[in-house]
């Protein structure tokens, strides 16, 4: 019950929020889809990065385009981020250089929790004086590589949360209310049924369906029009409900209360919503921290 | 059980449905209102950031003698301007005309190279570039939020809930012209010697 209710909450609240323009998929910690790099040289930042991720949990990440088309650097090396979800998820401890070719044109993101150690002066710094040398000499293996390394150097000394667990103490408490309502609503309907079930007459269920319907109406004060139709349409409703609960009152009756036959199984329950992608990324998530420089 | 019972006994029933309806209803409406509360916030915080840097960026500025004083004094009566500005609306304005003040001075600044190539401006400068970026992803969620909610109070049932309870529909937090740009952007780094 909770987890169908919090996913739809979720898919409630997350549309429209999901346009999603183009954006490449990773092959791992280095992407490189402007052919830059020899294999062997993506291989080995590829490795340096795995290592360091090996050894203290942060993801570092590298994505070589030929542009970034409409968007600035910024806003797109940071969609990228969060849409692969560089950083473990909760730590928020990744960041992901992004190198666009054709505009000469680069970018740190950095994730949440890495704002502390790579602030955004650092992020563009080590864009200016670590990687924009190396670049202007065409050396884009020695500037990436090396820029890597000056992240992991100003990362190094930081110990990083599980925000998650700091959030596992409070909240949620918001949807209880809803769901022991949800119940409680529920149950009346099946008494209800019992109730109304036991006599032969479907009338009654018509009639009071009716008669609600019309008192919704007013109650939201619509057209005269509304109310007729909404009387008609309870009405319907009531007797629908009324002639299925009279027929099988019986076999509801041996089994006591039972659940109506909407609340049957089948809605499973959603996974851990976006998953980083097929990398080894983690789902961290960026909040707009970084920066960058040309070259 | 006579048939005035059962029909008693149904309209506490349809009220009590009605009332989850309702509740359900007025709650995602709350949901989301705090949702897009939030992000304001967000950007908010992101301002405040950006203000914060003033202090810092008007001292670097104006150890540079003859610095032209109007551009200084309209980018720190903007930054109390928006000190001041306690609506949303009002903040809004605050924030584009701190932003137009700043790339102003920043403009200026591009005729002073002892400025510029200081350490101290190079590292302002990032981190003004910094918070506008964040600006900029606030804004942009907070956008989002306040799409969704606009939506849910204009659609049925959403719209019957907000008009009882009284929800208003929200403006999106939109850059003034010419605003939106970054001003880091203006600076060629190329030409550093």
């Amino acid at each position: 019950m909770k987890s169908v209710l919090n996913a739809l909450l979720i898919v409630f609240l997350t549309t429209g929020a999901a346009y999603a323009l183009d954006y490449p998929q990773n092959t791992g910690f280095v992407t490189d889809t402007a052919r830059v790099l020899t294999p062997e040289q993506r291989l080995d930042i590829e490795r340096e990065i795995s290592q360091y991720e090996n050894r203290t949990g942060t993801e570092l990440g590298v994505l070589i385009v030929a542009n970034t088309g409409d968007q600035p650097i910024a806003d797109y090396a940071i969609a990228v981020a969060n849409k692969w979800g560089v950083g473990k998820k909760g730590v928020d401890n990744g960041a992901l250089l992004v190198v666009a070719m054709e505009t000469h044109k680069m970018f740190i993101a950095v994730g949440r929790q890495l704002e502390g150690a790579i602030t955004d002066s650092t992020a563009a710094s080590i864009t200016r004086n670590v990687i924009r040398p190396r670049f202007k000499e065409g050396k884009f293996y020695e500037g990436i590589k090396e820029g890597i390394v000056a992240e992991e150097k100003a990362i190094a000394g930081e110990t990083f949360t599980d925000k998650r667990m700091e959030k596992k103490n409070g909240g949620g408490g918001g949807f209880q209310l809803l769901e022991y309502a949800f119940i409680f609503g529920v149950f009346i309907i099946s008494w209800l049924a019992a109730v109304l079930g036991r006599s032969k007459e479907i009338w009654p269920g018509g009639a009071l369906g009716a008669v609600i319907g019309a008192g919704v109406a007013w109650f939201l004060s619509y057209a005269i029009l509304t109310i007729i139709v909404i009387a008609v349409v309870s009405g319907g409703a009531g007797l629908a409900f009324d002639w299925i609960v009279s027929k099988n009152y019986d076999k509801f009756k041996g089994g006591g209360p039972m659940p109506p036959w909407w609340m049957g199984g089948g809605m499973g329950g959603f996974g851990g919503g976006s998953s980083g992608g097929s990398g080894s990324f983690g789902g961290g998530s960026f909040s707009g921290g970084g920066g960058g420089s040309d070259w | 059980m006579s048939t005035s019972t059962k029909i008693l006994i149904g309209v506490a029933a349809v009220v009590v449905i009605l009332g989850l309806w309702v509740t359900g209803t007025y709650n995602s409406l709350v949901g989301l209102d705090e949702t897009a509360k939030r992000e304001f916030s967000q950007i908010e915080v992101q301002y405040q950031r950006r203000m914060d840097l003033v202090p810092n960026l008007v001292a670097t500025v104006q150890g540079s003698a003859n610095f032209e004083k109007s551009t200084l004094e309209s980018v720190t009566a903007a930054r109390s301007a928006w000190a001041g500005a306690k609506t949303t609306d009002e903040k809004v304005t605050a924030a584009n005309q701190f932003n137009s003040a700043l790339s102003r001075l920043l403009v200026t600044v591009e005729s002073y190279p002892n400025i510029k190539s200081t350490e101290a401006f190079i590292r302002l400068n990032d981190e003004l570039a910094g918070t506008e970026n964040r600006i900029q992803f606030a804004r942009q969620k907070y956008n989002e939020a306040v799409r969704d909610y606009n939506a849910t109070i204009r659609f049925i049932p959403g719209n019957i809930i907000a008009s009882m309870a009284g929800f208003k529909a929200k403006s999106p937090f939109e850059a003034a012209q010419g605003a939106e740009k970054a001003p880091a952007v203006k600076f060629d780094f190329n030409n550093k010697k």
